[in-house]
């Protein structure tokens, strides 16, 4: 009874949010109930996102990256998804609460994605001008001509000349697309963009150019962002503040000094040193030793324990807490704060 | 169908979820209880004494307790005929399709295999195949060699040999350039290794499915030529044949038409649903 | 010079495409010492994959000779070919589509030794698989799984003990990393490193990954629409990078050190196609330093210091990036 006050309460808000968090997220359970099991993607997060910040979530296959931010949008299926929280907060809007309809005005309108893949994510039978059009038609309500013709400009911002407009995706490399793709979420300027790995599927100095596009974009637009990653150097290059998911649930999470100089899980420490020391060549890998757990098991203990070089029996035993460092800074392990806990990286 | 089940190596998955479609699991239970039907009435009733013995004293009865299904003009019992019958439906069914997938399997995945010049005439070949209709060639093959079930079998399996080539083709192409066969390849296999190790049991899934799906086409085929009076002659009890022998009689002793026409309803349903689950339980996509 | 194991001289491959020739590989060639790893990066459709799979035949080269241990390979009956598999092996990028789904772990790792005939008896054959398991680290436990009941990492390993099945001399790693998760990739990096120095291994390394191929590779070379534009040793390669294509790529590799900022050069354009190659520098319509003579004729592959070769008329003079 309670959460539907609440929610009755926050749709009620005005479209234009001046909140200081534009995300606000607490308590994100996520699973996927299937006939032989229980996925179990996220397990409890809390997510905060600040005005005309960008935000890394980082991890692995299989953290629940990709899973936390469909949450945010709503577009996780279900069944076979169950999506859980205290509060997902969008622009202050329960999204929770939010009927199909109005779900359909914030998405793209306040909040748009980047996929992986420009290659799939486009539609081959359509021209791109008219992909990019296609927003403007459904939120600003522009006739075909108009929409176009903003279509155009879109282009001419993300460094495509408007008169291959009139062509199709295919004409186009992958580079290309991808900045076609950026184009279609940023042509309602909505303040939250999420990307999801924008430029795995390129290559570097490509990558370079979609990743310099992209912040040059932020500041044009003051959009805030959501880059999910698994290179650090990524992340280092683009975020302001850095979330570390593993098995579900984020680890540690600072800004970017304080998890990169300052790292505190040993997670954290792990994908460092996996990395190749670029000033050392002889230096060995440090690999994070085992697998990435089976997301069906519920854990009793630490989920990384298992893999973990720190570990003591405690960890096996006991689930830790959300530990606050500093204002900015909070790591979810139990020997953070012991003596002989120290953490070590290779690599500078 | 339980054979080419074993021959799919991860077989304990495939039958996972095989056995979530429901539809399938009945219609595997329904198509064993008829393979039993058909064994048991080969032991259980005599051929000339049960099956094709005139008694005129018994035309014509209606469905009773001693003919379950009463008994025709020529006063047979129907229920032993149709059970008696059942035999000749899956024989068809079962070799006509072995025949196609047999000769068009090979044909279209060697095909695909070889490439070039080879391929392109093999399969203009049996396209020209395809353009004639599938009843041509059975009128054609049943009158220069005779109406007999072996005939009717050899000209169902030929019809529908174009499209187990072009099926097979196709899913050879699309596992020839799956990486596994260049990895096989940099090992030093020959291309017959490669052909019999990697290529044919991986194209296998789609050219057992269509085959399942072929089954009933050609028992529902095989009575319908039948039926015209080309396929299974007369007094044997098939079921297509049984429909024609009784058709004079229709309006005045309509159970004559109903026993054969279930018989056959039934069987191409079972199968179909086999069909469907397996090709649900076989396709990579829809697995998880 | 004995202890040069592979030579490749003026290797090209060509493929037809409606629109005109393919130049994927454009005369390539370079030298590998027994025992040592050369490195080929370069981005997308630059040909460095062909190069691996030209070598190994598996894509059957236009021109060039390829000489291994003192003979042409490129002459050999596909008879000869198949005994010369057993010491030059390849590495797949995938280990998703490069394993047979429908074949268990030791069925996948037995291949090998059955097309070479290498051991009569199968209780022989069986003892060496598990003995490959053991060296690249898979669990006797697994022996009977299939390969999609295991992670991409579990995959690759059983990609590299079907390799080293044989007991090559010779392996060209095609991306053996990109598909895997970051901490998986130390482990398999590490591996490969072990195993080449128990068993006295010769590694192309082909990669995008410059961090990677800093970290793993002697030599490294950097292809651009299919012609070698530098090779160096990896440190003298990073230091000092003399092609401006090189610095580009250098420069944009992301930098996990968020105090030292470097700078980045910002590449115009993309890659263009290979499809008729106009016959200047190749770079030249990217490159920042394009002069007149970079369009009128295409650099050659020359020697500038010891180790050091590099195409381009107008080096770069001074330090690299790092």
């Amino acid at each position: 009874m309670e959460i539907f006050k609440r929610k009755k309460k926050t749709v009620q808000q005005p479209k234009a949010f001046e909140g200081e968090y534009v995300l606000d997220v607490e308590d994100l359970k996520i699973r996927y109930e299937t006939d032989d099991a229980v996925v179990y993607a996220v397990n409890g997060i809390d997510l905060k996102l600040k005005r005309k910040q960008t935000l890394g979530l980082v991890g692995e296959t299989g953290a629940g990256k990709t899973s936390t931010v469909l949450a945010l949008l709503k577009l996780i299926p279900t069944p076979p998804g169950v999506v859980e929280a205290k509060k997902i907060l969008v622009n202050g809007k329960d999204v929770m609460a939010l009927s199909d309809k109005q779900l359909q005005q914030i998405r793209g309108n306040e909040i748009a994605m980047v996929f992986q893949d420009p290659m799939t994510s486009l539609d081959p039978v359509y021209t791109v001008g008219e992909q990019i059009a296609e927003s403007y038609m459904i939120h600003d309500k522009l006739s075909k001509k108009e929409a176009l013709e903003e279509a155009k400009k879109m282009l001419e911002i993300v460094g495509i000349p408007a008169e291959r407009s009139g062509e199709f995706p295919y004409q186009f490399s992958g580079g290309m697309k991808q900045r076609v793709v950026i184009a279609i979420a940023l042509a309602c300027r909505p303040n939250i963009l999420i990307a999801d790995e924008p430029t795995t599927a390129l290559d570097v100095t490509i990558q370079l150019q979609v990743l310099e596009l992209m912040k040059q974009l932020n500041e044009k637009y003051q959009t805030s962002t959501i880059m999910i990653t698994h290179d650090l150097g990524i992340v280092a290059e683009t975020c302001d503040e850095v979330a570390v998911m593993y098995a579900g649930q984020i680890v540690e999470k600072g800004t970017l000094e304080d998890v990169f100089e300052n790292t505190k899980h040993p997670y954290t420490e792990g994908l460092f040193n996996s990395l190749p020391n670029m000033n050392d060549r002889n230096s060995k890998l440090n690999p994070i030793k085992g697998l990435i757990p089976d997301p069906t098991i519920v854990f009793t203990g630490c989920p990384f324990a298992e893999r973990c070089r720190y570990a003591k029996e405690k960890c096996f035993k006991q689930k830790p807490t959300v530990k606050h460092l500093s204002e900015s800074h909070q790591v979810k392990c139990l020997r953070y704060d012991e003596a002989d806990f120290k953490i070590e990286r290779s690599l500078k | 169908m339980k054979k080419s089940h074993k021959k799919t190596r991860n077989k304990s998955l495939i039958w996972r979820q095989f056995k979530k479609n429901k539809g399938a699991v009945i219609g595997l239970v329904v198509f064993c209880v008829i393979v039993v039907i058909a064994i048991v009435s080969v032991i259980v009733f005599d051929f000339e004494a049960d099956i094709t013995a005139v008694k005129a004293a018994d035309r014509l009865l209606p469905p009773s307790k001693e003919h379950w299904f009463g008994t025709d003009n020529l006063g047979r019992d129907v229920f032993a005929r149709v059970c008696y019958g059942a035999q000749y439906s899956l024989l068809i069914g079962v070799v006509s399709v072995i025949i196609s997938v047999v000769f068009g399997s090979l044909v279209g995945a060697f095909a695909a295999f070889v490439g070039g010049w080879i391929e392109t005439v093999i399969m203009r070949l049996i396209e020209l195949l395809l353009m004639i209709p599938g009843i041509l060639l059975v009128i054609m093959i049943v009158y220069t060699f005779g109406a007999s079930i072996p005939n009717l079998m050899l000209a169902l399996g030929l019809s529908t040999v174009p499209h187990f080539a072009r099926n097979a083709r196709a899913s050879v192409l699309t596992v020839r350039n799956n990486e596994y066969i260049e990895a096989s390849r940099a090992l030093g296999a020959s291309e017959l290794r490669v052909l019999f190790k990697h290529v044919l049991p991986n194209a296998i899934s789609p050219i057992l499915v269509q085959a399942t799906s072929r089954i009933s086409g050609c028992i529902i085929s095989a009575a319908g030529y039948s039926f015209l009076g080309l396929g299974v002659p007369s007094p044997l009890p098939e079921w297509g044949a049984m429909l024609s022998d009784g058709r004079p009689f229709i309006y005045n002793y309509p159970y004559l038409e109903i026993f054969p026409g279930l018989a056959i309803m039934i069987t191409v349903l079972a199968i179909n649903q086999i069909g469907d689950g397996l090709r649900d339980a076989l396709d990579p996509k829809l697995k998880r | 010079m004995s202890d040069i194991l592979l030579q490749v001289i003026d290797l090209k491959k060509y493929f037809k495409t409606t629109k005109g020739m393919l130049h994927a590989v454009d005369g390539v060639s370079f030298n590998i010492k027994k025992g040592k790893t050369l490195g080929i990066v370069g981005e997308s459709g630059c040909g460095k994959s062909t190069t691996g799979r030209s070598i190994l035949r598996l894509t059957e080269p236009t021109s060039g000779q390829v000489i291994f241990e003192g003979k042409d390979i490129l002459k050999l009956s596909k008879k000869e070919m198949v005994a010369m598999r057993k010491e030059m092996q390849i590495i797949f990028q995938d280990p998703f589509s490069s394993l047979d789904p429908k074949m268990t772990v030791s069925q996948l790792i037995k291949e090998p030794l059955v097309i070479h005939k290498i051991f009569t008896e199968n209780e022989d054959i069986e003892k060496r698989v598990r003995e490959l398991m053991d060296l690249v680290g898979l669990t006797p436990r697994l022996y009977d799984s299939y390969p999609h009941e295991l992670d991409g990492g579990r995959r690759q390993r059983i990609g590299i003990a079907r390799a080293l099945a044989v007991n090559p001399k010779f392996i060209v790693c095609d991306e053996p990393v990109s598909a895997l998760d970051v901490s998986i990739q130390a482990q398999i990096l590490n591996l490969l490193k072990e195993l080449q120095e128990k068993l006295d291994l010769t590694y192309i390394f082909v990669t995008h990954d410059l961090s990677v191929v800093y970290y793993f590779a002697d030599d490294i070379a950097v292809m651009y629409l299919g012609k070698l534009v530098e090779k160096a040793p990896a440190e003298e390669l990073f230091a000092n990078p003399k092609h401006p294509y090189t610095q580009a790529l250098l420069s944009a590799i992301p930098s996990v050190d968020i105090r030292k900022k470097k700078e980045r050069i910002v590449l115009k354009g993309e890659i263009t196609s290979p499809i008729n190659m106009p016959n200047h520098c190749r770079f030249a319509n990217r490159c920042s330093y394009c002069q007149q003579d970079c369009k009128n004729s295409d650099p050659k592959l020359v020697e500038i210091s010891p180790n050091h070769f590099v195409a381009c008329f107008h080096p770069l003079g001074k330090e690299g990036i790092l």
